[in-house]
């Protein structure tokens, strides 16, 4: 059978990787290392970014796979800014072969936010159960999601106005709304993992102190939702990348 | 008598900070108006029994008073119901009913190494299950789960109404009951039981459209729960809403309990 791989995006910026991302990716270098699973780096744009955000360039990946001659059984997308126990479970084996994300309850101001928007601006009215939106910081998908994935990169160049100015104007992040609605319009079948696969805004659940709780209650550590975070993304996976694996 | 209930325990007493009374009668209004529009059964339990310290162990009563009823939803006096609220009695069918607790972690941990530490330290609990007690709905051979709460409460009473070490009250020892005796818990969405608001940014609503002003919770859950932010602003927050929302009840509750 084919290889399980993790695929994050890397691309340097004036020649160099945030460190924290570098941190990020040595950990799922090694958790990769022990459980049998590639690791892809995409480290360079495959459109001029100012073309397409480089993380709607991720919808690219059947295409790099092709491109590269790799063949992959079931791909987790996930964002740098993670930082993965070493003791995780495979949750390769808990997809069903399902496209899979955690839930999102972080802010459901954002999220709602978002989701008025493009249901009023995009999708002409439409709406999904908001306790189903998923963080696409952490996908897993498999070759049966390749004609999706299509989808979404058609429905960028399609809506690219649209989609620039509901990012410019309200803020409410980049793919991972338009990919939620597309996920119910395309009519995929989604399954969400549990939190502690993508534990996300862990300051709201007040888990991210110097005890370190949060590494005791799940298995990925993803640093959004965090105040002055030029400083405190750093600070926190540089802390967690020693106390685990140091 | 409706084949089925809602029940509450809204009882003033003298360990409570903050007088019950204050907020939950907008709670009792609120419900009070869905049950009847509803044709379901609503019993406030307003009298506190002296065999229990805390008021809130009041509830555990529920397994004499819903016996005769199908279906059961144990309700806090700090919910109140979307006056338009479709009935969640039609999506009960078999088992114990409610919304997953994670809001905060912190407390979770420390409310479940503390009291299975103390009382069941063989048993390990899955978090994923761990459902907020604040809103509970059931089927009427579930409602024994109240009955062995009961029993467990009278067994360690002494302890549990001198219990110092936090993790709050009732809920965390519920959560263990149901996983050890195998209660077949289903997880319903948040809209079943909107809790912690504010830290979901439930109280917000879409400043950068338009002129809607209508606050998350109203437009986009059913059971509003006031809990998980500090317990003084309860009232006032509940009064609020109340205020906002009040006329949309009106037409069948009372003029002078409209206006508190």
């Amino acid at each position: 059978m084919d290889k399980n791989i993790v695929f994050i995006i890397a691309v340097k910026k004036d020649g160099q990787l945030k460190p924290e991302y570098e941190i990020g990716i040595e950990s799922w270098r090694r958790w990769c290392k022990k459980n049998d699973v590639d690791l892809f780096l995409l480290e360079e744009p495959i459109l001029p970014m100012e073309d397409m955000h480089i993380i709607w360039q991720r919808y690219f990946l059947f295409d790099i796979y092709d491109a590269n001659k790799i063949r992959a059984n079931q791909t987790l997308l996930v964002d740098a800014d993670t930082i993965v126990h070493p003791d995780c479970p495979n949750f390769f084996e808990e997809t069903e072969d399902k496209y899979c994300l955690v839930h999102d309850d972080g802010s459901y101001d954002w999220v709602l936010r978002g989701m008025e928007h493009y249901k009023k601006r995009v999708y002409d009215e439409e709406w999904f159960n908001y306790w189903e939106y998923g963080n696409s910081g952490f996908q897993i998908v498999n070759q049966k999601h390749r004609g999706f994935f299509e989808y979404m990169r058609e429905f960028y160049f399609k809506n690219i106005k649209e989609i620039n100015f509901i990012q410019q104007s309200y803020g409410t992040g980049t793919d991972q709304t338009p990919l939620n609605f597309n996920l119910r319009a395309q009519d995929v079948d989604v399954k969400l993992l549990g939190y502690k696969y993508n534990m996300g805004c862990m300051l709201k659940k007040e888990i991210l102190a110097n005890d370190m709780l949060f590494t005791k209650l799940g298995w990925v550590y993803h640093f959004n939702g965090l105040p002055d975070k030029d400083k405190s993304v750093p600070f926190w996976m540089e802390k967690t990348f020693k106390y685990l694996y140091d | 008598m409706s084949r089925n209930l809602v029940y509450m325990v809204a009882v003033n007493h003298e360990t409570s900070t903050f007088r019950n009374s204050d907020y939950a009668k907008y709670a009792k209004l609120a419900w009070k108006f869905w049950c009847k529009k509803n044709n379901i059964d609503f019993i406030v339990a307003d009298k506190h029994n002296d065999k229990y310290k805390f008021p809130i162990w009041n509830k555990l009563d529920v397994c004499d008073v819903g016996k005769d009823y199908e279906k059961i939803a144990i309700v806090d006096s700090d919910t109140m119901i979307h006056w338009n609220a479709p009935n969640p009695f039609d999506l009960i069918e078999s088992g114990v009913y409610g919304v997953q607790d994670n809001a905060n972690l912190r407390w979770l941990d420390e409310s479940v190494t503390n009291y299975g530490g103390e009382f069941f330290p063989n048993f390990k609990i899955d978090l994923d299950k761990y459902i907020n007690a604040g809103v509970v709905y059931l089927d009427n051979n579930s409602l024994s789960i109240y009955e062995k709460l009961r029993e467990f409460y009278f067994q360690n009473q002494e302890k549990l109404d001198n219990w110092n070490k936090g993790g709050g009250r009732e809920q965390t020892l519920f959560n263990y009951l149901l996983q050890i005796n195998n209660y077949d818990v289903k997880l319903m969405p948040p809209i079943w039981n909107m809790f912690a608001m504010h830290k979901k940014e439930m109280f917000s609503h879409n400043f950068q459209d338009g002129d809607d002003k209508t606050p998350f919770f109203i437009k986009y859950s059913w059971v509003w729960h006031f809990t998980g932010f500090p317990i003084e602003q309860r009232t006032e927050i509940m009064k609020n809403t109340w205020m906002n929302t009040g006329d949309k009840y009106i037409p069948e509750s009372d003029e002078d309990m409209y206006n508190g």
